[in-house]
């Protein structure tokens, strides 16, 4: 009975050996750029399986040391006998805007002991964290969570606003209006960060400016160039449009209209010369023709055409509609359907 | 004539005798090749003829003309065949993604891998075209990480993140990345 017990021990003991490891550590890099974007970069430490959130714009992943497969919202790492493995990729998701004010959000597995670094460009300012971070600041802004409890990162931060001088302003000035009219806050101009680094300024971000009026006048300026750039391509599609539209009419019209069926042929091959010439103004006419028209486009005298006219009827070919002084000539609907 | 008649019944029965001991001589070759298989597949370790079975076998399964299969991990496929045939043939599969010099070293990493990614893993090749180039890709990028035996990480450092803060090419500063650690 004892040995049976030992033997099961030993058994339990190799099994152990058997089962896989874990991957325990990690490094978390979250480099967030001023337009909003944030590459990822991740170290894990250990040996098995790992599921990681992963947002659904991500695109290119590289990983270093371990085989994975990417689904909608995660990806899922495996690490064998190389025991770490790396992993980089860029998202936009992890940040949002709203009015001036940036927020960072990310959720992180549950599995491993994490060290989290975010790093901001020097200027960012930072108005919230949840869970608290250590911050260092200097070329790059730093800041540093380990093990945190709901594998949760918020952050809030935002960046100095910074104002155009006024000659900087691509401006067709108006003489007539008052030069005094664009006036800059002092207080944005003391915003305005030191360092070398440009920011993109967007229209809507010139927010500082005192008056209502200089609003407007801003809004003008802006309106004329954005007026300027679409009258230019304006004049790119303008001229496309009408070459198209003159090769519709010229080629691809005329030739739907001179489409005769097999039947049609037949028939008008047992017509004279001047048959044939009604006819043929009628089918490319498509719509009721006056006698008057006729007379003119085709050149025939009116007694013979008053004659060919009456043998076509006969034919049943064309209907000639007599209630009014001038008369219209038709296709048949018998010969239509040919 | 009768001496004849001898020498004719001698000699037909000499070939009769000749005959029938090849014909048993290749019975017993044939039942012997059985028996060392099924033995090797019972027992590896006990038979040295066993590891040439073995060897050659799974060479073949791996389409590999070249190189040779190592005992360690000869030892492992054995005996994850035993254990486990369905998994370690989804582990063939996906090592013969890979190039021919990269395949034994591929089934030696799964069979420590998990056998659910290794499912995961097959389902995820097969379905397209680009899975599989990135499966190809990702087995063969693996190895070598495997070869170079270092510590696998990606190094963030202050001048790259000033860098990319200054220049804003994020293409360029990923680039630079992979080529750490």
């Amino acid at each position: 009975m004892e040995k049976k017990a030992y033997l099961f021990f030993l058994f339990l003991i190799l099994l152990s050996g058997e089962v896989i490891g874990e991957i325990t550590n990690s490094e978390y890099y979250f480099v967030i750029q001023e337009n909003g974007n944030t590459i990822v970069g991740i170290n894990l430490i250990g040996s098995g399986e790992l599921s990681i959130p992963l947002q659904e714009d991500v695109e290119n992943i590289y990983v270093k040391g371990g085989l994975y497969i990417k689904d909608i919202n995660k990806m899922t790492i495996a690490i064998g006998s190389t025991q770490s493995a790396a992993i980089v990729y860029q998202t936009a998701l992890l940040t949002e805007k709203v009015n001036n004010e940036w927020s960072f959000s990310t959720r992180l597995e549950d599995q491993t002991n994490k060290t989290i670094i975010v790093a901001l460009p020097s200027n960012a300012i930072i108005r919230a964290s949840e869970p608290s971070a250590f911050i260092e600041s200097g070329e790059i802004m730093k800041l540093y969570w380990e093990n945190i409890p709901n594998n949760q990162i918020n952050l809030n931060y935002s960046f100095p606003k910074e104002v155009i001088p006024i000659d900087e302003i691509p401006v067709n000035e108006d003489k007539n209006s008052d030069n005094n009219a664009i006036k800059i806050n002092n207080e944005n101009i003391k915003e305005k960060t030191d360092n070398n680094m440009k920011i993109p300024i967007n229209f809507t971000d010139i927010v500082d400016i005192n008056t209502n009026k200089e609003d407007d006048r801003l809004m003008r300026v802006f309106a004329k160039k954005n007026k300027k750039d679409s009258f230019n391509l304006y004049w790119i599609i303008l001229p496309i449009f009408f070459v198209l539209l003159l090769f519709y009419i010229l080629f691809i019209n005329k030739t739907k209209i001179n489409k005769k069926s097999g039947r049609q042929m037949q028939v008008m091959q047992t017509l004279t010369k001047n048959e044939t010439d009604i006819v043929d103004l009628l089918l490319s006419e498509k719509k009721l023709v006056k006698r008057s028209f006729m007379e003119k486009k085709l050149n025939i005298a009116k007694s013979s055409l008053a004659a060919t006219l009456n043998n076509l009827e006969r034919k049943k070919i064309i209907d000639i509609d007599r209630t009014y002084n001038s008369h219209t000539i038709k296709l048949t609907d018998w010969f239509n359907k040919l | 004539m009768k001496y004849k008649n001898y020498i004719f019944i001698i000699a037909c029965f000499l070939v009769f005798v000749v005959l029938i001991n090849i014909i048993t001589s290749l019975g017993i070759i044939k039942n012997d090749d059985k028996m060392t298989l099924d033995r090797c597949i019972i027992n590896y370790s006990s038979d040295l003829r066993c590891k040439d079975v073995h060897k050659e076998k799974y060479l073949q399964e791996l389409n590999i003309s070249k190189g040779d299969i190592d005992d360690e991990s000869l030892q492992k496929i054995i005996e994850m065949n035993k254990t486990d045939s369905e998994n370690l043939k989804k582990i063939m599969e996906i090592s013969k993604l890979s190039d021919e010099n990269f395949r034994i070293k591929s089934v030696n990493e799964f069979l420590s891998i998990d056998k659910g990614f290794t499912e995961k893993f097959n389902i995820y090749y097969q379905s397209s075209i680009n899975n599989k180039k990135n499966a190809k890709q990702q087995i063969e990028g693996y190895i070598k990480s495997i070869e170079s035996s270092k510590r696998m990480r990606y190094e963030f450092s202050q001048e790259k993140i000033k860098k990319l803060f200054f220049d804003r090419d994020s293409v360029s500063f990923i680039e630079s990345i992979k080529n750490t650690g």
